[in-house]
């Protein structure tokens, strides 16, 4: 509508409600065609009119609202809302009885699930999991994405819904990243963002996709984009007072710092994230910045440090018992207790470590920590050791159906085993080349350069 | 857990709004909303509050935030159907055939006038769409963009475009 405050067409010969809806896009080829020869024929009044709609001006008027009118038209809305979280809840402690299959099923089968209130459950479910099995958090995920496209957009509210579906997409990507296929991630954050496109512009539903986006470009290891996007969804949390959300973008940002080798600065923006992460709201998340802190003492050579800070928080990766957090403290205790000359107990802690990211199918990392440990056996020249472990690498790349070239640089290694003529220099070039690999599924391994 | 634990029938979601009337209606001022669109804003607002309440931290804060996010959206959703009805225009315009040519003569004249006001990179861009019906994949490749840049640019392009056609600044060429 053209209100009261802004300029009518009323000089001219044109209808203003013609030129009202050339504004909105709601026009026949035919009018479009006539208000835009009107326009280039230079009618003042109908370019006035729409200047006003097109950029601010300087005439003025308040703009007024009732909120006891805003209050009674949501009434219906809010008491529908608390109703449908009951319920949701009901069948939620039900849901969780059954096997994924099952559960599917039940989804698929009965619309009683088609809420915003179950949907909502479903995501925070796959939030919890995404930790210690991203598998099952994709799983999750997926069937919030299910229920949240059985939701029409405007059901609840003008497009919120749309900002529902974007969330979901986005958790899929984000669970699809857990699980090293990036690619898969890389599309669904695309859906993401057609979404969110659509939707509200809601700031929490922006700030999750760019903190989401942010982790993914990391992955990617397109740092820049990586860091300008975690900067955004800091801002965004920032403009709502949500220090725990921003701790937790924070705690990306630092992992981006890490990967640029500036472990200075990832120790520094991580030990502000811990100061910001509210173990209440998300001990795990907790956790997980006091992981990377000792992480990144542990990167930079200061293996004391490490090992003083991981004294205090060892009990809490056992008392939350998440599978992929232990594997993460087996691998940096096997990483400090090789910096600290301990060589029999690093070796342990790697070898448990890459059996459970193996069993846990998270190929890239089972690869990333036997590479560790071939460095220790080639480093101690324990060169027949490496034969079973090449074979075994190329075996479980196989059975994963990791992408060829991936598979054919692990070849390259298990020949060279095989030769014994494997080098510190060739396990550390295939390290780097299997963060390369995850985004460039093509890349071919140069074992000469 | 993601989810902030807080109980909403503890929350007095009325008195809050009440508290908050006064910030929403600088919010609204600032942003010129015009008076009969500024309730349907709040109205979504508020719509949009209900369904993230279990998620929100600091809800004067995520209200006053969110409602400045929603009044620029306003302003660009507003702008974007503006620009599109022209762009289309002006597409469908030079693609009419033979017998309308005089009129487009025109268009393509006062086009141009209004291109020539414009930066040189814009009427690089607005030429290769509107006078040799290029597509944006050829566009970019003709001017070195990348796909996704070019998306961008032909829309601040596009919005300089727009802005020139309804100034009253400069008269266009062919004005009758």
């Amino acid at each position: 509508m053209i209100g009261p405050h802004e300029f009518s067409t009323a000089a001219c010969d044109l209808e203003s409600a013609l030129v009202e809806r050339f504004g909105d896009g709601d026009v026949t080829p035919a009018e479009r065609l006539l208000v835009l020869n009107h326009l280039l024929g230079g009618c003042e009044s109908c370019k006035r009119a729409l200047r006003g709609r097109f950029q601010l001006l300087e005439e003025r008027s308040d703009s007024t609202f009732s909120m006891q009118r805003v209050l009674a038209n949501v009434a219906d809305l809010e008491q529908r809302l608390a109703a449908e979280r009951h319920t949701a809840e009901e069948h939620w402690t039900d849901f969780q009885r059954h096997p994924p299959q099952r559960q599917w099923t039940l989804l698929r089968n009965s619309a009683r699930f088609d809420t915003w209130a179950f949907a909502e459950l479903l995501l925070e479910a796959g939030w919890a999991a995404v930790y210690d099995d991203p598998h099952a958090a994709l799983e999750y995920n997926r069937m919030a994405l299910a229920v949240a496209e059985r939701i029409a957009p405007h059901d609840y509210g003008r497009s919120s819904g749309f900002d529902l579906r974007a969330r979901a997409w986005g958790r899929v990507a984000n669970s699809l990243r857990a699980t090293s296929d990036l690619t898969g991630a890389e599309a669904a954050l695309a859906s993401a963002a057609e979404h969110l496109e659509q939707g509200s512009g809601e700031p929490l539903g922006e700030a999750e996709f760019l903190y989401f986006k942010a982790s993914l470009r990391r992955a990617q290891r397109r740092f820049d984009e990586a860091l300008a996007a975690v900067r955004e969804s800091r801002s965004i949390y920032r403009m709502i007072q949500d220090p725990h959300l921003e701790g937790r973008s924070m705690l990306c940002e630092a992992m981006i710092h890490d990967l640029r080798g500036d472990l200075e600065q990832a120790c520094e923006v991580s030990r502000l994230a811990v100061a910001q992460v509210d173990p209440r709201r998300d001990g795990r998340l907790a956790l997980a910045a006091r992981h990377n802190v000792v992480w990144f003492l542990m990167a930079a050579g200061r293996a004391s440090d490490a090992m003083r800070e991981l004294a205090d928080l060892r009990p809490l990766y056992h008392a939350y018992g998440d599978r992929m957090n232990l594997l993460r403290l087996q691998w940096m205790e096997a990483r400090i207790l090789r910096l600290q000359g301990d060589l029999p107990a690093a070796e342990a802690r790697f070898r448990e470590a890459h059996t459970g990211f193996v069993e846990a199918e998270i190929p890239y990392e089972a690869a990333t920590v036997a590479l560790d440990l071939a460095v220790l056996f080639a480093e101690s020249g324990r060169t027949q050791e490496l034969k079973p472990l090449a074979a075994d690498l190329v075996a479980v790349f196989h059975r994963l159906g990791v992408a060829r070239e991936a598979c054919a640089a692990l070849m390259v290694f298990e020949g060279a085993a095989r030769a014994e003529a494997v080098t510190v220099s060739l396990l550390r070039r295939l390290g780097d080349y299997l963060q390369k690999v995850r985004t460039q599924p093509d890349l071919r391994f140069d074992a000469e350069s | 857990m993601n989810i902030v634990n807080r109980d909403p029938k503890t929350d007095d979601l009325p008195e809050l709004l009440h508290q908050l009337e006064g910030e929403f209606s600088r919010i609204l001022n600032r942003f010129q909303i015009p008076p009969q669109d500024a309730e349907d804003i709040v109205q979504d607002l508020v719509v949009l509050f209900l369904t993230k309440r279990n998620e929100i931290e600091s809800p004067a804060a995520w209200l006053a935030g969110t409602l400045r996010m929603r009044c620029i959206l306003f302003w660009r959703t507003r702008r974007r159907r503006i620009m599109e009805s022209i762009d289309e225009g002006l597409l469908q315009e030079l693609a009419t055939p033979g017998e309308l040519s005089q009129n487009r003569d025109d268009v393509s004249r006062d086009l141009s006038s209004a291109i020539r006001h414009l930066p040189q990179r814009c009427q690089s861009l607005l030429r290769l769409r509107y006078g040799l019906d290029c597509d944006m994949p050829e566009i970019a490749k003709k001017l070195g963009y990348s796909a996704t840049s070019v998306r961008k640019i032909a829309s601040r392009c596009l919005s300089a475009l727009t802005g020139q056609i309804l100034s009253t600044a400069q008269p266009l060429e062919a004005a009758k």
